[in-house]
């Protein structure tokens, strides 16, 4: 085994750990925000190993066009030498047994020692050889030097932390510690400690893990936040995964790729932490987590001269960036979970694919080309993909459209949970096999769309389905955003589709029905309109053939066919004029809407109730969830009744109601409310009302927001706000220093730019290296 | 020797009082009877403090760990009334028992038993 082949391994590895970074990179445009922090730090792992293990099977990309460069290198150094002989089969397969035999190369110590043999056997012949040889020299001495000094700099930095540390004495706050560890199974001992010198609580140590608390005093519930994510740390063992990267980072030195995958994976590393932290953690709680974060960003100015002023710059941007995450954190749905699984088998074929430079691909080259093609293609379709996400992007700010999204297997339909909707929103609907369908919903009600054509792209099938409906007055422009964007991802995790041998073409029409109710008294009328002609008892889940058909008469003496349900029918028959009140209903409809072309009309449910029952029904509604009855009689409702039941609904958190509430609720009414949930921290019902007040009061709430320091409300605020207003504040903030404010704003704004300039504070500092290793900073 | 800290010495009692070695269970079932609340980390933390201050230390037995004092209490009293005498009375014992006499916190009795005591310890030197 010669030394310079080892280069060779190094410098494949080198190769295949940065295109499956790349990958990787690209994938993360087009996730986003969307698939956990979680999943986002493993995955980087993969990576990492990727640049470590030369492991690979027979035939891999990397490897081939390794061999490709290298004979074309070879030959032009053998004409070159006018050798026009049977031309050496080439540098690496003579070794090629050698090699796979070999263990793998992890640092560039062990070659050293068993090289020099193999120096005067093969130097000789080719003059490349030498040149590898040098090259290896340089490359070996410089990762071997890296490694010691990052050890180096690392035990010094612990004894440094060690030196200036005391033992917390006190029973509590060891009783706290002892109290976080049951919660997270934490089996091993972890001691605590003090240390005036420190900036931000840090966790250290392999063997005798140890949480060490800054000098500053911190309150029971901070402390127990720091000790969760401290903990976090250690369960996960972080430290490990930092050493595998740092070893990464001494043998591919040469690579700028591998410093950039440092960045990420310490970036990824906080954020994942801080997502486990607050899984569990309500929206009040989620604040009183990142208040925390800050106060350890705002360090004593006693600090300021020591190594705290490294950690405050580099933290600023890093803690907008958890700041943000924090406050948008949830839960992901079924969906979301469909794709990670998705996106880690690509990466993992990513992985294997790649491979490293192992010199058995000849003959192969036919497949490859292919492989690459494809590749390419791919790449194409992914950098379109993320073009239209920008523009889009661009155009409605950071603010998430929907809340989140469902895929139903049985149903075969996407249900895009939005203002506020819940679960039990989510109507019954199905589509047939081929088909899938989309389907809004608030809460108040839902739109669907579809059926779409499994197996072709669906967000140019939504976008068609919607220039026709948008042109007719179908839908809003909302709906519209809400229903692309979800096409765009539902798209974009396209493998979530089963495989199905026999896809059979469904010829259905085009269509959307939406339902509503509506109160017409003495009636309750939940109407499901459809502009196509299918039946959309299917879709709501009720036999086809159980409904009832009747000609009912408008109001401008027009007739019109309205499907019932049995449950509607039996209510019409009891009370008679209950045809007469659709019949008003539908007609009133029709001039609302004059562009709607409604093909099919269903009475879902009719209830009556008397004018006099109006508030004794109301408050049947809202005992059964039943959300579209109450958004119907609402507005029927006495004033001084409404007015009761919008207390109770805000005292009693239902976001859902609220949100409904909301639309029947006076200028002043929602501005009194807005005051009260901004004071009582209640972020949801905040949101919604952000969502309907004017631009004074909004304003008012930004100042108090900005001048309390609360950053979650502050961002929320913001993004009612024009872009004009926006600019205005992150001047505000960028000039009075308030670095997370200002990221917030940044960040609504798309201004990166901005930030960067923190950046230049950031000297080169030996401490620097800490931030590498060590310790997780809070 | 270091300094130990309060809730270390409540730990240190209950192994001097169990013969000067004691199981960690039977740490934990003293340490339920008193007032303040002891989770299991904390008293594995302040074990193994105890230990890198070396006032204690380990033996396996079994698959358990038993805690043996390497420092004896007299030992450590006597340690802590030197430490105590250099802060507060700069070493002088004399200050230390006027002090304890002026807030009669010593009474005749006492002062004679100490007498007799100290005469009988110079007539042992004599011998």
């Amino acid at each position: 085994m010669e030394m310079g082949e080892w280069l060779k391994v190094v410098l494949s590895l080198s190769l295949s750990g940065t295109l499956l970074f790349l990958v990787l990179l690209a994938l993360k445009r087009l996730y986003g925000k969307r698939v956990s922090k979680c999943w986002q730090y493993y995955i980087l792992l993969a990576v990492a190993l990727r640049f470590l293990v030369p492991f690979s099977p027979d035939t891999t990309i990397v490897g081939f066009l390794f061999e490709t460069a290298q004979n074309a290198v070879k030959n032009a150094s053998v004409n070159a030498a006018a050798d026009t002989g049977m031309g050496r089969t080439g540098i690496g397969v003579e070794h090629n047994d050698a090699m796979n035999a070999d263990s793998p190369v992890i640092v560039g110590s062990q070659p050293v020692s068993n090289g020099i043999p193999a120096f005067s056997d093969s130097a000789a012949v080719q003059p490349s050889d030498d040149i590898w040889l040098y090259a290896f020299f340089v490359w070996s001495a410089i990762a071997l030097t890296l490694l010691i000094r990052k050890v180096t700099i690392y035990q010094g930095f612990l004894r440094y932390v060690r030196a200036g540390s005391q033992e917390v004495p006190d029973l509590e706050t060891l009783n706290l510690l002892s109290d976080c560890m049951e919660n997270l199974q934490n089996r091993r001992t972890v001691g605590l400690y003090k240390n005036p010198l420190i900036a931000s609580p840090m966790a250290v140590g392999f063997f005798h893990p140890r949480i060490i608390l800054p000098k500053r005093a911190a309150g029971e519930q901070e402390l127990r936040y720091i000790f969760t994510h401290e903990l976090t740390h250690l369960k996960r063992w972080d430290l490990v995964y930092k050493w595998i990267v740092q070893i990464a980072v001494c043998m591919h030195w040469f690579n700028p790729f591998v410093y950039l995958l440092e960045r990420e994976v310490t970036r990824a590393c906080e954020l994942s932490c801080d997502e486990a932290v607050i899984h569990t953690l309500d929206d009040t709680e989620k604040k009183a987590y990142g208040d925390t974060l800050l106060l350890f960003l705002k360090t004593d100015d006693a600090y300021k001269s020591s190594l705290a002023s490294v950690t405050l710059t580099e933290g600023a941007k890093e803690l907008k960036e958890r700041l943000g995450a924090i406050m948008e954190f949830h839960k992901k749905s079924k969906a979301v979970t469909a794709v990670t699984a998705v996106l880690t088998i690509l990466v993992c074929v990513c992985f294997q694919s790649l491979g490293v430079y192992a010199m058995q691909g000849r003959g192969q080259k036919a497949d490859f080309k292919e492989k690459t093609a494809e590749e390419k293609l791919l790449g194409e379709e992914l950098a379109d993909e993320v073009l239209t996400e920008e523009q889009k992007a661009d155009e409605n700010g950071e603010k998430s459209l929907y809340d989140s999204v469902l895929y139903d297997e049985n149903d075969n339909a996407f249900y895009i949970l939005y203002d506020g909707a819940r679960m039990i929103d989510v109507p019954d609907s199905s589509f047939s096999d081929g088909t899938i369908g989309i389907v809004l919903v608030r809460a108040d009600g839902y739109t669907s769309l579809g059926p779409f054509t499994e197996g072709q792209n669906i967000a140019a099938q939504v976008k068609q389905q919607l220039d026709v409906g948008m042109a007719k007055g179908y839908y809003t422009q909302r709906e519209m955003d809400i229903a692309l964007k979800a096409a765009r991802q539902i798209e974009l995790s396209d493998g979530w589709r089963r495989e199905k041998e026999n896809q059979k073409q469904n010829q259905a029409g085009e269509y959307t029905f939406m339902q509503s109710a509506y109160y017409e008294k003495p009636f309750v009328i939940v109407l499901a309109q459809s502009t196509g002609t299918r039946n959309i008892m299917q879709d709501l889940g009720e036999d086809p053939n159980s409904a009832y058909q009747k000609e009912i008469t408008l109001a401008d003496d027009s007739k019109r066919t309205v499907y019932f349900t049995q449950e509607a029918e039996q209510v019409c028959q009891a009370h008679q004029e209950a045809y007469a009140a659709v019949g008003t209903l539908l007609h009133q409809i029709d001039t609302r809407n004059s562009g709607m072309q409604i093909k099919m009309t269903l009475v879902r449910r009719i209830d009556y109730v008397e004018e006099n029952r109006v508030t004794e029904y109301v408050q049947e509604c809202y005992e059964k969830e039943d959300l579209l009855g109450f958004s119907a009689v609402l507005a029927a409702v006495d004033e001084t009744v409404r007015t009761q039941c919008y207390d109770k609904i805000y005292h009693t958190d239902q976001v859902a109601f609220f949100s409904v509430a909301a639309d029947a609720m006076s200028a002043e009414q929602l501005a009194l409310y807005a005051d009260q949930a901004y004071e009582d921290n209640k972020i949801a019902f905040f949101a919604i009302l952000c969502d309907r007040i004017g631009t004074e009061q909004l304003q008012t709430f930004a100042n108090s927001s900005y001048e309390q320091g609360d950053i979650a409300k502050f961002s929320i605020v913001v993004s009612h706000l024009t872009k004009e207003e926006q600019k205005e504040w992150l001047l505000r903030a960028q000039s009075d220093k308030k670095i997370s404010f200002a990221a917030v704003l940044g960040d609504k704004l798309n201004e990166f730019d901005n930030l960067n300039d923190f950046d230049n504070f950031n000297a080169f500092n030996a401490f620097d290296a800490f931030n590498a290793f060590e310790a997780f900073d809070f | 020797m270091q300094q130990i800290s309060e809730s270390e010495l409540v730990l240190m009692k209950i192994i001097w009082k169990n013969g000067g070695t004691a199981l960690y269970s039977y740490i934990m079932e003293e340490l339920e009877k008193d007032s303040n609340e002891w989770k299991k980390n904390t008293v594995l933390t302040l074990l193994s403090r105890l230990i890198e201050k070396k006032f204690l230390k380990t033996k396996k037995i079994g698959r358990r760990n038993e805690y043996a004092a390497v420092v004896t209490q007299q030992e450590y009293q006597t340690m802590q009334t030197h430490s105590f005498l250099d802060k507060v009375y700069g070493g002088d014992v004399k200050n230390l028992v006027s002090a304890l006499v002026q807030q009669e916190m010593l009474s005749t009795e006492d002062l004679k038993e100490i007498e007799t005591f100290w005469e009988s310890q110079s007539r042992k030197e004599t011998d």
